[in-house]
């Protein structure tokens, strides 16, 4: 079953003269309990391409369907409340909110909504320990490190019980062990509790860990690899090997 | 580049930081340079009839007005440096030296100032006019005021805002040398500090807070009480009392109180939060540590406007009542004085009058004794038992349902003034002095209403007593003596389009409403009476100047407060813009989250306001009987007028968050 269905994406950015295609048409699956990965150098639309499959910015062309509806097709009180209970969002720079605590932000959105508090109460618990962050839960964000915050953050995510994730360069900010960490995360709970991740990142090792890795370049699929049966190690391998045939070494600033 | 290039470009670059205080400043100079064009505006301070007490007026004003003034500019001034900490740190990163950096932002306020006074007063110029017709209209006169260009005016604004713009480049270069290029950095995050845990001692301190509060709204609802208030420094004692625990009281409440009770609440949802909360009590509680002084201070402001505004619109609205208080009738004679001629000459005029006559005794009664409680005996020193009577017969015109016992007697003219201070009790007794004999009077009924004007009984009630008493007291040579105004003889004209003609055969008639007698001793006794309709014209005018100018003021105060409660919203809208747009990305709508935006308005500005209305009503109701004889209406129509512009603010910063809100996606 395919949760999200992207088809002909355009994204057009300026006006008149002075435009810049950004996505030139672009076309994606992506089925239930997936880990897709996209990468690609700087300026391949990686993230424009993350924000319009995810509604918070909308093609010039093209449509996005998730659980077979279409995005184009809602008003964005309608799109509010569709991102609030079908998709969970892990950004690059946490983006929690700093005058709430761990539990405070992770049950955040759930405070509009009928889920009841019991309900609330133990998917937080649940999430908190598959991610190692029980003992924070009464803690700020200034108070816990880089890789706690992003765990925060995946936990806010998942405890809306979404379609399907995204997450836009989860591992920048941290230093490698966190990410690592977190990336174990991610897939355990992907393998587990079935949750289909959609994941940007510049980064093979993180990459390494999906189960399909999209290549973009100039605003189109170059081509995409699937893990199958690969180990890890081997899986990285081929990463690397497609990125050096990408051209570029995929790091410029 | 040049260090000019620098700035130029910088300022350009900043517009919409400068757009915030290059507006408080044109705001105070249109204000000030206004209040003083009218200030120096000899027709205006001519106008009126105490030309003197105009002048002081405008002056006591335009100094309170600079008070306010430098509140604001002082105020927008720190806030604006804060919002430009990084660009100040960022001119230190790069290796300009801190003189440098406070030479760039000198000229950069030179520009701004020059550039808002001269606008500011061109402004307040127009707006002179504007003031000018509205102080005619207080003052309810018909004259017209050429209003002209003031050097003087132009003079002392400039040197107001040049001294202003020295303390303002003071507090710059401070904060620019206190300053390390880490502090610049973290400056708008620096107060932030996350919720503690509340301790023990907080929580006794809120207590503290909102019991120190009720001990100063307590204390003044006795402040007046005759038997506790000894002397007039025992008064100002209380006053200071009242002042300091309200103010103490109120910063204890925003800094523990308000924390405690937040914190209670989000204790108790275990982190279960509404959407509600996350946008209004969260970041409230967050900021409660460095919002505390200035939410005091704006409530104090308000409290203090509102008193203002409401006692002075008491006096003005009370000018009706006050005058038929002090003058009961239209034209008055003493001891027949020209009565003749003038009730001869009003006949001839075909001027149709009400005559009611009076005859007068002083007689020494202790009053002491109608007391609800006794005085204190420092205050009995300063009770006369001199007092005027009058008798039932003649009584009986004004009050016609006056009937009296024997040795039973009734008050008139007992003010509200009078009842508040010196509250009495019907059913008891006064003692009467007369040919060294005493005789108990018992008290049966209380008047409002005036039988006779108060320069003759000095403001204290006159006493009716039975017609064969009083024939009995006349006779007595004591009082016959000590008697000033035989008789008191009140006229109205019933009909409005005449009193104008009898005004002027009155004052023919009794030489300008001037009384003399001479006594044996060879003193003369000298008393003007003024016609009603003068009376009230000339109370009307001078309460039309207090009420013009403290309405300025109170102006200023609601103007001050609402900006900076603006600003400072703006300010934390900018600081929350993150947390919004992570809320909006994971799915709450604008309409959701203004609905939570709202609350935190509400507070922001509500319980500022509240507290201040709370405060400013305790006031006014301790003293306001000093001021006037209504108190409902002026000061209802005072608080909703001052709500109604208060509003006004708190829907600017909520349109603001909205359109922040909005467009952040």
């Amino acid at each position: 079953m395919s949760i999200l269905k992207a088809s002909k994406i355009k994204k057009i950015y300026g006006k008149k003269l002075f435009t810049q295609e950004v996505l030139k048409g672009i076309d994606l699956e992506v089925e239930a309990g997936e880990f897709v990965g996209i990468m690609g150098p700087s300026g391949s639309g990686k993230t424009t391409l993350l924000n319009v499959l995810c509604s918070i910015d909308r093609p010039t062309e093209g449509i996005v369907e998730i659980n077979g509806q279409s995005l184009q097709k809602m008003k964005s009180k309608q799109l509010s409340a569709f991102r609030r209970t079908e998709m969970g969002f892990i950004f690059q720079d946490y983006n929690l909110l700093d005058t709430l605590t761990v539990k405070e932000n992770i049950l955040l959105p759930l405070s509009v909504g009928k889920t009841s508090k019991q309900e609330a109460e133990s998917r937080c618990q649940q999430l908190a320990t598959q991610l190692g962050i029980q003992e924070l839960l009464k803690k700020y964000p200034n108070e816990i490190s880089g890789g706690q915050k992003q765990r925060t953050a995946a936990a806010r995510a998942l405890i809306i019980h979404p379609s399907i994730v995204f997450a836009d360069e989860p591992t920048g900010a941290l230093d490698s062990k966190s990410a690592s960490a977190l990336l174990e995360n991610l897939s355990t709970l992907n393998k587990a509790n079935h949750v289909t991740i959609m994941m940007v990142t510049h980064d093979p090792v993180a990459a390494s860990y999906c189960s399909r890795v999209l290549f973009l370049k100039d605003g189109q699929i170059f081509t995409q690899v699937y893990k199958g049966d690969k180990t890890r190690t081997q899986f990285f391998q081929e990463i690397m090997n497609t990125q050096g045939v990408l051209g570029g070494d995929g790091y410029e600033a | 580049m040049k260090l000019s290039t620098l700035v130029l470009r910088s300022m350009r670059k900043n517009i919409k930081h400068y757009y915030l205080y290059f507006f408080a400043l044109i705001f105070s100079a249109a204000l000030y340079f206004s209040f003083v064009t009218l200030q120096h505006n000899a027709a205006v301070v001519k106008l009126s009839y105490s030309s003197l007490k105009a002048e002081m007026g405008f002056k006591v004003g335009s100094v309170l007005l600079l008070v306010i003034v430098f509140f604001f500019v002082f105020y927008a001034n720190q806030l604006f440096l804060k919002r430009r900490s990084k660009e100040i740190g960022l001119y230190q990163m790069i290796g300009i030296p801190k003189p440098t950096i406070s030479y760039m932002l000198t000229i950069e306020n030179l520009i701004l100032w020059v550039g808002a006074s001269a606008i500011g007063m061109l402004i307040g110029f127009f707006f002179s006019r504007f003031f000018a017709l509205l102080f005619l209209k207080a003052i309810n006169t018909k004259r017209e005021i050429e209003l002209e260009f003031s050097t003087e005016a132009l003079f002392q604004t400039m040197l107001v805002f040049g001294l202003l713009f020295i303390v303002v480049l003071l507090q710059m270069m401070w904060m620019v040398h206190r300053t390390t290029l880490l502090d610049l950095f973290k400056a708008t995050s620096k107060a932030d500090q996350k919720m503690k845990k509340m301790n023990f001692f907080q929580i006794i301190l809120g207590i503290i807070g909102i019991g120190l509060i009720s001990y100063g709204y307590y204390l003044s609802t006795v402040l007046f009480a005759i038997d506790k208030t000894i002397s007039a420094n025992d008064l100002y004692r209380k006053m200071g009392l009242i002042l300091g625990s309200v103010i103490i009281g109120t910063f204890l409440v925003f800094r523990y109180s308000i924390a405690f009770i937040m914190n209670m609440i989000r204790m108790s949802k275990r982190g279960h939060l509404s959407l509600n909360d996350v946008l209004a009590i969260t970041p409230i509680m967050h900021r409660m540590k460095s919002n505390t002084l200035s939410l005091s201070i704006i409530t104090l402001m308000t409290a203090m406007a509102l008193t203002i505004l409401s006692l002075s619109y008491i006096t003005y609205y009370s000018t009706d009542s006050q005058t038929e208080q002090n003058m009961p009738y239209d034209l008055a004679i003493l001891n027949h004085n020209g009565e003749k001629t003038f009730e001869e000459s009003l006949k001839s005029n075909n001027i149709h009058f009400q005559k009611y006559q009076f005859e007068l005794l002083n007689v020494q009664i202790d009053t002491n004794t109608l007391l609800e409680k006794p005085l204190s005996k420092e205050a009995q020193i300063n009770i006369t038992l001199d007092n005027i009577v009058m008798k039932e017969s003649d009584a009986k015109k004004v009050f016609p349902k006056l009937h009296l016992g024997q040795d039973e007697a009734v008050l008139t003219g007992y003010s509200d003034v009078l009842k508040n201070l010196m509250p009495l009790k019907i059913g008891k007794s006064m003692t009467l002095y007369h040919d060294k004999a005493k005789q108990k009077l018992k008290l049966i009924d209380i008047e409002k209403k005036a039988s006779i004007s108060a320069e003759i009984s000095y403001g204290s009630p006159a006493i009716i007593i039975q017609d064969e008493l009083f024939n009995q007291l006349k006779k007595d040579p004591s009082i016959q003596k000590s008697t000033l105004w035989k008789t008191y003889t009140g006229y109205n004209i019933p009909k409005e389009n005449q009193l104008k003609e009898a005004i002027t055969l009155y004052k023919k008639a009794t030489n300008d409403g001037t009384f003399k007698i001479g006594k044996k001793d060879g003193v003369t006794s000298l008393l003007q009476v003024s016609p009603k309709k003068e009376m009230y014209q000339q109370s009307l005018e001078n309460m039309g100047l207090l009420i013009f100018i403290t309405g300025f003021l109170g102006s200023a105060f609601l103007l001050a407060t609402g900006s900076i409660l603006y600003f400072k919203q703006m300010t934390e809208a900018e600081e929350e813009i993150e947390s919004y747009r992570t809320l909006r990305k994971i799915g709450f709508s604008p309409d959701e989250m203004m609905r939570g935006i709202y609350r935190k308005q509400l507070f922001s500005f509500g319980l500022p306001l509240l507290l201040g209305l709370c405060h400013s009503y305790f006031a006014v109701k301790s003293g306001w009987n000093f001021f006037g004889t209504e108190l409902v209406v002026p000061l209802l129509t005072t608080m909703g007028i001052y709500i109604l512009l208060y509003s006004i603010f708190a829907i600017l910063t909520s349109s603001y968050y909205r359109k922040i809100i909005k467009g952040i996606l």
